[in-house]
């Protein structure tokens, strides 16, 4: 009987691995915290993830009672929140961005309006604006940084061209970029601007000439003549003036590695750039943009939510509000990881006079344009408005249809997506 | 356990269970986890998604019911459902016999004895390991319009090459490029189910002076159609499930010009948070699915040859 002591032996087995999946199953939601800790997601590198961890020292000093655990997520941050919505088994403070009215909107995130009685003067107004829906805010500004102009000094001076600045208009702006390009027969050496299919990107050329993506009623406005006439502006510095690279031309690439190659004279893009011009061999520096019919800079931003289905929300407010002080900022400027996106940390020392800073680049520039920001409609559908453009657009951008018919395919989307 | 040592003892009458039960008890036992896998993690899931794609979930708040509206949306008021599932088709049907012929015909060369055959088998099966991800950046970057490598070499030609994945007319057939490369796999089976025809049919077409072509028709192609089969209706599964190669090469782009079914419905749960209507979509593919390959395993009887059955 020897053979079946060992098959029931198998099937003991058997049944503990079964039971021990079930029960590796249930703990897959308590992130591993114990039972009182408040869980904190972000996204992002390491060098977030140390900053986060700094600054949630910090929180502990001042709140020795709350235990805040990082869950930090490397890949696939939307879809894995989104997941554990879903489960029940939401972060009780996450970082957001563009989406966050996506939550908000279905009642997923807790009202902050009423911890931050001086919110506008705290963080500027674009950025209140942003991360708020129907007048209430659901999202403390975490970081803020404006886009700003890198330019490749040695490339303007062998042109012979003035640096940048908040002075130029669109017809400087040609102008210029039309002595910064070098081309070798009919080849492209050097580039003066670049962009892509981005938000950032399009929609400054577009509120910049005085358009809208959405109107203040909350209808798509995408077809206007203004944005017909800014999104024309952009595709003439392609096909036209041919300064900017088609999208043909740099499908391996970006801007940002465009630039770093020493290949471009200029490009508007966020603070992360600074870190990662760090070691290139050419003398760079940054420069407020220049404006159109308006002043219009993109901002890229993101920030703290607390979620409804916390259990814990008093202290999450708490954590949060700590966070967007002064004081639970400093690690993200002491770390020149991003611009605070609360002004008083942004215009102090450890920001501005940064040790981090070897090139000396003029870190003013980003508190400068911090006023020039526009807020992006971060409306609910925002995944859809992301969509709809690059999708009517892109033939555009590829020189195949001209700008109108782009921004009424994109128009036409949006009224679809919108229509309740 | 040898079923010998069980004969060689006197039967005892045990009270309660028969060997029978107890053999039966420990198969339940042993298969027991794959059940608890299959039951959490694919028949649950299942249902709860048909019943979600009678709802009109966002993934967050209490779904409401709203019948069929999500089917009849899908099929009369969405624009790009009929023009997704239009590429997904398209794909599929000229993807998956392409690579069909193509492994058919590798592995028909590289079945025979010569020198050096394992290192050649080796490289037709490599690309199969790259992971698609890696496969699709390479693609990516082969395809460079102007100057990446496959436009470099026609325009040695004198062809102008096109500007592949940001091309509407040459996007689909680039992620279909990339499809053929992934050939291997096929291959490879297709080779161990040629060295498994019995020598002795060969040696008797020989004798009976069949040429190369009749020997290949009437011997190799009846005896390998099991594999072919296998290939066949894996192939179109997997074509009609395409995710990774879209996702990573053109993002469904330009305007939706290679979008397919499974990135489109990713795009409805986790883009639009349309959780109710991509469950709706991703049961439609299923229903195709699986009525192509109902037809397909039907069709089999015809030419599909097993050698058991005709053995009885």
């Amino acid at each position: 009987m020897r053979s079946f002591t060992k098959k029931l032996a198998t099937a003991t087995l058997a049944a503990v691995a079964s039971l021990a999946m079930v029960g590796s199953l249930a703990g897959c939601g308590s992130n591993g915290a114990g039972k009182d800790d408040l869980v904190l997601t972000i996204w992002g590198g390491d060098t977030d993830k140390q900053t986060m961890q700094q600054r949630l020292d910090l929180a502990k000093k001042k709140y020795p009672s709350i235990n805040v655990k990082l869950q930090y997520i490397a890949k696939d941050y939307d879809t894995k929140i989104q997941t554990m919505f879903s489960g029940g088994t939401a972060p009780d403070i996450l970082e957001m961005a563009e989406n966050i009215n996506a939550y908000s909107s279905r009642g997923q995130l807790a009202d902050l309006t009423a911890q931050y009685p001086n919110a506008e003067q705290q963080f500027g107004k674009a950025n209140v604006q942003a991360y708020s829906y129907k007048g209430k805010m659901y999202g403390a500004p975490d970081r803020s940084a404006p886009g700003v102009v890198y330019y490749n000094k040695d490339i303007f001076d062998a042109a012979g061209v003035q640096y940048p600045s908040e002075n130029w208009d669109w017809n400087t702006f040609v102008e210029n970029t039309q002595k910064l390009v070098k081309r070798d027969g009919n080849k492209t050496t050097q580039w003066a601007y670049c962009e892509g299919d981005w938000w950032a990107w399009y929609m400054t050329w577009i509120y910049q000439n005085g358009g809208k993506i959405i109107d203040s009623n909350g209808k798509p406005v995408v077809n206007s003549s203004e944005n017909v006439e800014a999104m024309q502006f952009y595709q003439d510095l392609m096909y036209k003036y041919q300064v900017a690279p088609k999208p043909e031309q740099i499908t391996d690439s970006g801007a940002d590695p465009l630039f770093s190659q020493g290949k471009l004279a200029m490009e508007v893009t966020g603070f992360w750039n600074v870190g990662a011009l760090k070691d290139v061999k050419f003398n760079w520096g940054v420069a407020p943009m220049w404006h159109g019919k308006k002043t219009a800079v993109p901002m890229f931003s993101n920030a703290l939510a607390v979620s409804s289905q916390s259990k814990h929300k008093e202290d999450a407010m708490k954590i949060v509000k700590f966070l967007s002080s002064k004081e639970g900022q400093k690690p993200i400027a002491e770390n020149g990881l991003d611009v605070p996106a609360n002004v008083e940390a942004a215009a102090d020392k450890s920001f501005t006079e940064a040790s981090w800073n070897k090139q000396h680049i003029d870190l003013s520039v980003f508190a400068k344009s911090t006023s020039m920001t526009w807020a992006p409609p971060f409306i609910p559908e925002w995944n859809q408005i992301t969509k709809a453009m690059s999708d009517g657009m892109s033939q555009t951008w590829n020189g195949k249809q001209d700008v109108k018919t782009g921004l009424d395919k994109a128009q036409k989307t949006l009224e679809g997506a919108l229509k309740k | 356990m040898s079923s010998a040592t069980a004969v060689s003892k006197p039967r005892k009458k045990r009270k309660g269970m028969t060997r029978k039960t107890r053999e039966a008890l420990a198969f339940y036992a042993c298969v027991s986890p794959w059940i608890f896998g299959f039951v959490v993690f694919t028949a649950v899931p299942m249902f709860a998604s048909l019943f979600l794609s009678f709802t009109d979930w966002d993934s967050f708040q209490t779904p409401n019911w709203v019948g069929i509206q999500n089917y009849v949306k899908a099929f009369t008021d969405d624009p790009l459902f009929w023009k997704v599932l239009g590429h997904t088709f398209y794909y599929a049907i000229v993807s998956v016999p392409l690579s069909l012929l193509i492994a058919l015909y590798l592995s028909n060369l590289l079945a025979r004895d010569f020198k050096g055959k394992r290192i050649y088998r080796t490289i037709i099966y490599l690309p199969s390991l790259v992971p698609l991800v890696s496969a699709g950046l390479i693609f990516k970057w082969l395809l460079k319009p102007e100057d990446g490598p496959i436009d470099a070499v026609l325009s040695i030609f004198g062809i102008h090459g096109p500007a592949w994945l940001l091309d509407a007319n040459w996007v689909i057939p680039a992620i279909i490029m990339l499809s053929l490369w992934q050939v291997g796999g096929g291959t490879i089976l297709l080779i161990s189910a040629i060295n498994g025809v019995p020598k002795e049919l060969y040696e008797a077409a020989e004798l009976d002076g069949a040429g190369h072509y009749r020997t290949f028709w009437n011997i190799t192609f009846p005896m390998i159609t099991p594999i072919l089969f296998f290939n066949l209706v894996t192939g179109i599964i997997g074509a009609f499930q395409v995710f990774d190669q879209v996702y990573i090469m053109t993002a469904g782009g330009p305007d939706n010009a290679s979008q397919m079914m499974v990135p489109y419905i990713y795009n409805s749960a986790f883009k639009d948070f349309h959780m109710g209507y991509a469950s709706a979509l991703a049961w439609i593919l299923f229903v195709i699915i699986m009525v192509i390959s109902g037809a397909v395993l039907k069709s089999s009887d015809a030419w599909v040859f097993y050698e058991s059955e005709v053995k009885k």
